[in-house]
């Protein structure tokens, strides 16, 4: 099931396998009749490392945790796997209390660490001598695709800037450390921004004590880039617009996952396996639609720009048609034999164009309405600095109307973002409409967003507008269709972060680039961890062999501290595919976003 | 419609065609029809083996029969007589079973002075029956027959499990529907960077 993770030079499904063995290892150590009872935020992650017919191979029943729990009388062990969240230990600690009795023994496995607070609540409570063992599963970074990996935290940006929390990016480091054990020693890191730089900090002191990290060669990757959210808040505020990022931002995709109402597509499609945790969820008249790199046919779709798709799906339609109907025009048996030997093929990709033309045909008929194009092109004025500094009057007209609130707050932001802060006179027009027309409380989200850093005053630096011209962060022949430049995934914007790494591709790109990015926010940093020689530990210099072989493309890591967009990703993917760049990536963050849940979570909702 | 009339079985003498056996199936022919048929029946076949030099095949067309005549080495001779749609091939395979057939049962030492009445050879009539669907008697044509027949059946099921799920047709008409109604998203694209001035 989860083949499609190594075709990769560092295969990710070494990682996904770890994750798999440290859970059926602690299953295992727990005799006599089980049941598991799982956090609902970690049903869908665990279809990202596990399948279903794990469990139920060793007859364990899964129920999701909620506030009732039933549990089958035999049944002599319950296992809770859960965040260690204290809300949700309160939930646990009523289930002991009602089904306590009964010789039942009690497990909690904590995903990714034990936390000492959760366990205090619980010996508090009283609870804790229930409890047969305590174990935790250090799935750190989930591998969603074979080059991406996430700790699929949707509020990591907010709890760091906002809430001062910073177990993020403690995760982080612990996942970076994690990754560095299976794939080896990481020889040269780059990074920019503050929280990047923590989570590098952090990640070198675990490291100290990781022998194996320092003898021997390096390891499978080569580059490690770190990148801090907060030195590019206009990309994820901007419409994405390639195939997978508008299905993410308008219909939502969770761990590889897209949940659609059953009445657009025909009940005969038959393909989605079996047993799914998604189906634990319990959604009913909904279709589960899979969308990774094994499905058929979503690779070549999912990272091009939506016009490009839509050429493509028809051109390939035809294609399957021609080639469907071959078979009545052959008439040898052996002719016919081959065919029935391709139909399953055939059958394949045709329930998957089945599939994305309908998908597409849902993403059109809202990419087509008035709204949507003019919000875009609001965007693409504020991206190429257009009256940046003043109020901008279709802000005033969407506030004026009393739409979306988070949309208006979006683009107010962007404008924040392309202007490098606004103006105060701008900035408090904007804060009288809006209290205005949306009551006083809305001051209270702003003020969210104002801690966040999505809304700030200006200063002297105009970072935006000096690395749109140096940076070529928007250009003037953008090319939807079969692109040349990564600028495609927002039509004409390549997303700052993604210009970034593909300038620290070129020889010396890095040093280059250091003086350019002086005025994001944040420090710029460089380091190297250099294999140890020897019992006193000496560092060995730059040995040929650390260097990249010419022939192999050099691996890189792309860590984005705070979220990433799928746009983002389709535009390293876009530099990968390019010979000349000589490059693999792996992007790890701490969760995909997009527009919406990025700022739902600031927003606090 | 395939059909078979006459079987015989000849021995080419020097002079005449010694006719030695034969059988016919006339059904088809109104009763007082079937004594005249018969009659031109058997004056064909004996002239045509006697016309036909030996080791050799033939198959004549006379009127609406076809005679497929077949001479051997040893002036032992078949005739069948059949219509036009008869498949050939099956034609001479059975006249030259029945001459097997013949040789086996019946010694070569009464060829040249048998008559009808003296040669003890049944089954020619039952031949005659059998062959009367060239599909049954013969296993090639009915291989041949089979497999056209698989073959339609094979076709007819991929066009079943081609018509599952949605249509390929409607397939088409949704991706050209998509591809007429795209738009650019770019547009703010000559806009004069009316932009930022440094302060």
């Amino acid at each position: 099931m989860f083949s499609h993770l190594k075709s990769q030079r560092v295969n990710l499904q070494l990682l996904q396998e770890a994750a798999h063995n440290e859970l059926v290892q602690h299953l295992e150590r727990i005799e006599g009749s089980k049941v598991v009872v799982l956090d609902k935020a970690l049903v869908l992650p665990l279809g990202l490392v596990t399948e279903v017919k794990v469990f139920t191979e060793r007859n364990i029943k899964l129920i999701v945790l909620s506030g009732e729990l039933d549990v089958p009388k035999d049944v002599t062990n319950i296992i809770y796997i859960v965040r260690p969240q204290v809300s949700l230990m309160d939930q646990v600690g009523n289930h002991v209390m009602k089904l306590g009795q009964q010789g039942r023994q009690f497990h909690i496995f904590f995903v990714p660490r034990r936390s000492c607070l959760c366990e205090k609540q619980l010996e508090n409570k009283g609870y804790l001598s229930s409890f047969g063992s305590v174990e935790e599963l250090s799935w750190n970074f989930l591998p969603l695709d074979a080059d991406v990996v996430s700790m699929e935290l949707p509020h990591a940006y907010r709890d760091v800037t906002i809430d001062g929390d910073t177990t993020s990016l403690y995760q982080a480091a612990m996942g970076l450390v994690q990754l560095q054990r299976l794939y080896g020693r990481i020889p040269k890191i780059y990074g920019k921004g503050v929280q990047a730089q923590r989570v590098w900090d952090h990640a070198k002191q675990l490291a100290i004590n990781e022998k194996s990290l320092y003898n021997g060669d390096k390891g499978a990757i080569d580059q490690l880039i770190l990148l801090d959210r907060g030195i590019d808040l206009l990309t994820p505020l901007a419409t994405q617009l390639t195939y997978e990022g508008l299905i993410d931002e308008l219909f939502g995709i969770q761990q590889n996952k897209l949940m659609m109402p059953a009445h657009h597509f025909p009940a005969s499609n038959i393909g989605i396996a079996g047993d799914s945790f998604a189906k634990l969820l319990g959604f009913p008249n909904t279709k589960i639609i899979s969308l990774h790199s094994g499905e058929e046919g979503y690779s070549e779709l999912r990272n091009k720009h939506f016009n490009e798709v839509i050429r493509l799906l028809e051109r390939k339609v035809k294609e399957l048609n021609i080639e469907m109907n071959k078979y009545s025009r052959e008439h040898s048996v052996r002719q016919l034999h081959i065919f029935v030997d391709k139909l399953k093929i055939l059958e394949e990709e045709k329930r998957a164009m089945s599939q994305h033309t309908e998908i597409a045909t849902l993403i059109q008929t809202q990419v087509n309405e008035y709204t949507f194009a003019e919000d875009v092109a609001a965007e693409q004025e504020f991206m190429v600095c257009a009256d940046i500094d003043k109020t901008s009057v279709y802000i005033e007209d969407q506030i004026a109307r009393k739409n979306e609130l988070r949309n208006v707050l979006r683009l107010i932001c962007l404008q924040c973002a392309a202007a490098s802060g606004l103006k105060e006179k701008v900035l408090n027009s904007y804060k009288r409409d809006l209290a205005q027309v949306y009551g006083l409380e809305v001051l209270l989200t702003v003020s969210n967003l104002e801690k966040a850093g999505l809304l700030y005053p200006q200063t002297e630096s105009r970072s935006y507008a000096v690395l749109r011209k140096t940076l070529r962060l928007t250009v003037e022949d953008s090319v939807e269709v079969e692109p040349k430049d990564i600028s495609y995934v927002h039509s004409f914007y390549a997303p700052l972060t993604t210009r970034l790494v593909e300038l620290s591709l070129k020889p010396l790109g890095w040093q280059s680039l250091k003086s350019q990015i002086t005025n994001l926010p944040g420090p710029t940093f460089e380091d190297f961890q250099a294999q140890l020689i020897g019992i006193g530990g000496r560092h060995v210099g730059t040995t040929p062999s650390e260097g990249s072989l010419l022939h192999v493309p050099r691996v890189v890591l792309v860590c984005f501290v705070g979220g990433c967009t799928f746009a983002e990703i389709a535009a390293l993917r876009f530099l990968a595919a390019q010979e000349d760049n000589h490059v693999e990536f792996v992007v790890a963050t701490t969760n995909i976003i997009n527009k919406h849940t990025f700022l739902d979570s600031v927003m606090g909702s | 419609m395939v059909k078979l009339f006459a079987l015989s079985v000849f021995y080419k003498g020097e002079s005449e065609a010694r006719l030695l056996k034969t059988t016919s199936d006339l059904q088809s022919f109104s009763f007082f029809q079937r004594g005249t048929v018969n009659e031109f029946m058997s004056f064909a076949s004996k002239t045509i083996v006697e016309r036909t030099p030996q080791a050799l095949r033939q198959s004549i067309k006379q009127d609406t029969y076809m005679c497929h005549v077949y001479v051997r080495a040893d002036n032992l001779a078949g005739v069948l007589i059949a219509d036009h749609e008869y498949p050939q091939r099956v034609a001479h395979t059975l006249v030259t079973k029945i001459l097997d057939d013949f040789t086996a049962k019946v010694s070569a030492d009464q060829w040249p002075n048998g008559t009808e009445v003296s040669i003890a050879f049944d089954s020619l009539p039952i031949f005659l029956a059998r062959y009367q669907d060239p599909k049954e008697a013969d296993p090639l044509t009915k291989m041949q027959n089979d497999l056209d027949e698989t073959k339609i059946i094979l076709k007819n099921t991929i066009e079943a499990v081609l018509e599952r799920g949605e249509k390929l047709d409607d397939m088409v008409v949704k991706s050209e529907k998509l591809s007429m109604q795209s738009k650019a998203f770019y547009k703010t694209a000559k806009k004069t960077n009316s932009c930022c001035s440094f302060t």
